[in-house]
């Protein structure tokens, strides 16, 4: 499973593609507000900007470009 | 496409002087007739030239310019020398952006900014407070505006080394449908060096989120080429704006590099000439098989020899006439560079309040593409110089009774195969009182000398190294003469500058300079175990002497010449290579130095050679002491050396 609630926090695992986008929504809407990116390799656009729409915490280590390029964006680091 | 655009570049810029001219006309003559009319023509064509390529700001500019006329044509605006003056900045900055798109395909990148500024400023006279024309296209200000938010990122890749690419992404809303991933595309750009991604519109609240209507627009810079980067994104690219980042260097930047011309455009009968001079030299080189053959034959030797000889000969002239030709197709009028400097004194005189009539003559005189290049930085010095220093204020010119407009010339043109320029105004002139003063300060001459010296010759030291007349260093001029800067050059041009002054009454400058690269006729010496060659203009003879006829003099030595006692310097001391032990007879170039002449001892003398000097380029160009190299006939090369500069 790609996407995975547990405890409070919500876990984006291996590669999240456009599917995942729905049950994520749903996390979201239910009142979750972290997020664990441990062992993510990729995630689609639409999962992407649900994490920017919902800005929740962001826990873990994804892979390299997401941590460089993307993680940031979510964090609002870079917004201009 | 390319035809188009060439076309246009010539017809945009004779659009541009036709209107400038009309401009300068009225500006002088309010009611000049035809000129007004000829100025609206004008602007009005190249507008819509510019329409047709990408060159939106400038069409921004040129349609506030329309404006502006119109409304004066109607009469609804009264036509003024500030309508005039403010029309003619926008034709120079036209013209400088036509000089950015020559080079580089494309405006640069505060060109809408300054489009706006120009356009707002051209309809202030008209009383319209907004301009009302079309807005220009986003496409050149995100760019801009990615690059300064990112500048901390990006910080020394945008000088130039590294070509950039931007790219800005606005996936459509039903992307994810057509299998779309906007994050693995951006993971897929190959050197990526800034990324960001946000929110085309504001976020739904999370209940009405639909996750699967893409909101995102991306915008990234990239060092990858345009070409990998659309082939990356080839299958959406109406959803892609890709573009060079362009050179972010101010404007008018002079330099050299900047200056130089890629192309030359060439007439076909030159070419034609060339064609048959290679024609005969084909004849010539076949005769040598056959002058071979004969020495084969074991003739008489002096009848081959003279068989040879005239060989030599019929190739001298054929590589003489070659020469000429080639230096011919490379000579470019002095037009361009002369249109600069008209467009930089009317922007000085403005700004320092002068009132000056600049007038420009000679200007289709052709000189070499390399001579014409180098010229430029000399002329502009010597052109800032006289519209800072030598036109007066007109409260100054009032008070000196003379006429309030000033006038500064700028006239070329050629004496055989040479070019003579003259700057001249009626300006204040060169104070000798000032010269002297500061030729004691900075202790260019023994005070007693300078007092002696008659004011023509004072007014000759502004040339000396490290002098500086400005008590202020404008920010204009910058040091405010460095006219040894501008003897430099222009002697390294192989050409001479004189200067008259008188003060009160202006200043007139002359460089005088041949027009082509010609060939130099170099001495060989023989320093130790290395050769140099030594222009044989500057050496005034050679001579042999016996050693004993060597004197020491206090630390130096001297020789006797006809009567006369020579100091004498031995060369390899002066180039700091090894002296080899003196033995046998001195060698010994007289030559004039700057206070009389003196010998300069070599090892031996070599052959005499016609050969063509190559000055030095890059970091070696400033070194002192030579003036270039030459390559030799068995491929060596050989330093020319700059006598003047070594003796120093």
């Amino acid at each position: 499973m790609t996407v995975a609630a547990d405890n409070g926090t919500v876990f984006l695992t291996g590669c999240c593609g456009a599917e995942d986008a729905e049950p994520l929504l749903k996390h979201f809407q239910a009142g979750l507000k972290r997020v664990d990116l441990g062992g993510c390799d990729h995630i689609h656009g639409a999962v992407l900007q649900l994490l920017m729409a919902a800005r929740p915490a962001i826990t873990g280590e994804p892979s390299e470009f997401l941590s460089s390029w993307v993680i940031p964006l979510i964090s609002g680091l870079n917004s201009p | 496409m390319d035809d188009l655009f060439e076309q246009f570049m010539i017809e945009g810029r004779e659009l541009i002087s036709k209107a400038t001219d009309d401009l300068v006309a009225l500006e002088k003559d309010l009611l000049a007739p035809g000129r007004f009319d000829g100025a609206f023509r004008a602007v009005h064509t190249l507008k819509g030239s510019v329409a047709i390529f990408d060159l939106a700001p400038m069409g921004v500019a040129l349609h506030a310019a329309e404006d502006l006329l119109e409304t004066v044509r109607s009469a609804a605006t009264p036509m003024s020398v500030a309508v005039a003056q403010r029309l003619l900045g926008c034709l120079d900055q036209c013209d400088r952006w036509m000089d950015v798109v020559e080079e580089s395909g494309h405006l640069p990148l505060d060109a809408p900014s300054e489009a706006m500024r120009i356009a707002t400023g051209l309809l202030a006279l008209t009383g319209v407070r907004e301009p009302a024309t079309a807005p220009i296209p986003s496409n050149q200000t995100w760019i801009a505006n990615l690059l300064e938010r990112q500048s901390s990122r990006l910080g020394d890749m945008r000088d130039g080394t590294r070509a950039l690419v931007a790219v800005r992404y606005t996936p459509r809303p039903d992307c994810f449908f057509a299998g779309d991933d906007p994050i693995s595309l951006v993971g897929a750009v190959p050197e990526l060096f800034a990324l960001e991604i946000r929110a085309r519109d504001d976020w739904p609240p999370l209940e009405e989120f639909d996750p699967y209507r893409c909101n995102l627009l991306i915008e990234l810079v990239s060092g990858a080429s345009e070409a990998d980067l659309r082939q990356l994104f080839r299958f959406i690219p109406d959803q892609v704006e890709i573009a060079a980042v362009g050179s972010l260097r101010p404007n008018d930047a002079p330099g050299p590099l900047a200056e130089s011309q890629r192309t030359i455009r060439v007439d076909a009968q030159q070419i034609d000439r060339l064609l048959d001079l290679v024609g005969e030299l084909v004849v010539t080189k076949n005769g040598f098989a056959q002058l071979a053959a004969l020495a084969e034959t074991g003739r008489d030797p002096k009848m081959i020899a003279a068989a040879i000889r005239a060989a030599q000969g019929a190739t001298d002239r054929l590589v003489g006439d070659m020469h000429r030709a080639v230096m011919n197709v490379r000579m470019v009028p002095l037009e361009r560079q002369f249109r600069r400097l008209t467009r930089m004194v009317r922007e000085l005189a403005q700004r320092l309040d002068r009132n000056i009539s600049f007038t420009v003559e000679g200007e289709e005189t052709r000189v070499d593409k390399a001579v014409a290049d180098a010229l430029f930085e000399p002329l502009l010095h010597l052109v800032r110089n006289a519209v800072d220093h030598g036109i007066e204020p007109p409260e100054a010119r009032a008070a000196a009774g003379k006429p309030p407009q000033g006038h500064l010339s700028l006239a070329a043109r050629s004496l055989g195969d040479q070019i003579l320029i003259e700057i001249c105004d009626d300006g204040a002139g060169i104070d000798p009182a000032r010269v002297r003063a500061i030729a004691a300060k900075r202790e260019i001459l023994p005070a007693d000398r300078l007092e002696e010296m008659e004011d023509e010759a004072a007014v000759q030291l502004i040339f000396a190294a490290g002098f500086t007349t400005a008590s202020a260093i404008t920010d204009v001029s910058g040091r405010g003469v460095g006219m040894d800067a501008v003897k430099t050059t222009i002697e390294r041009l192989g050409g001479r500058v004189s200067l008259s002054s008188k003060k009160g009454s202006g200043t007139a400058v002359s460089l005088r300079l041949p027009a082509t690269a010609a060939l130099t006729t170099v001495l060989i010496v023989r320093v130790g175990e290395e050769r140099f060659a030594i222009p044989l203009e500057t050496v005034v003879e050679s001579v042999r002497i016996p050693r004993s006829a060597i004197l020491p003099v206090g630390l130096g030595q001297a020789f006797v010449l006809r009567d006369r006692t020579l100091p004498m310097l031995e060369l390899s001391a002066l180039l700091g290579t090894s002296a080899t032990i003196a033995t046998g007879d001195a060698r010994i170039l007289v030559v004039d130095g700057g206070q009389g002449r003196l010998g300069i001892a070599v090892d031996d003398f070599s052959e005499r050679l016609d050969v063509m000097l190559r000055p030095m380029t890059g970091l070696l160009a400033h070194v002192p002491g030579v003036s270039g190299t030459t390559l030799l006939g068995d491929g060596s090369v050989l330093l020319i050396l700059n006598l003047g500069e070594i003796v120093g």
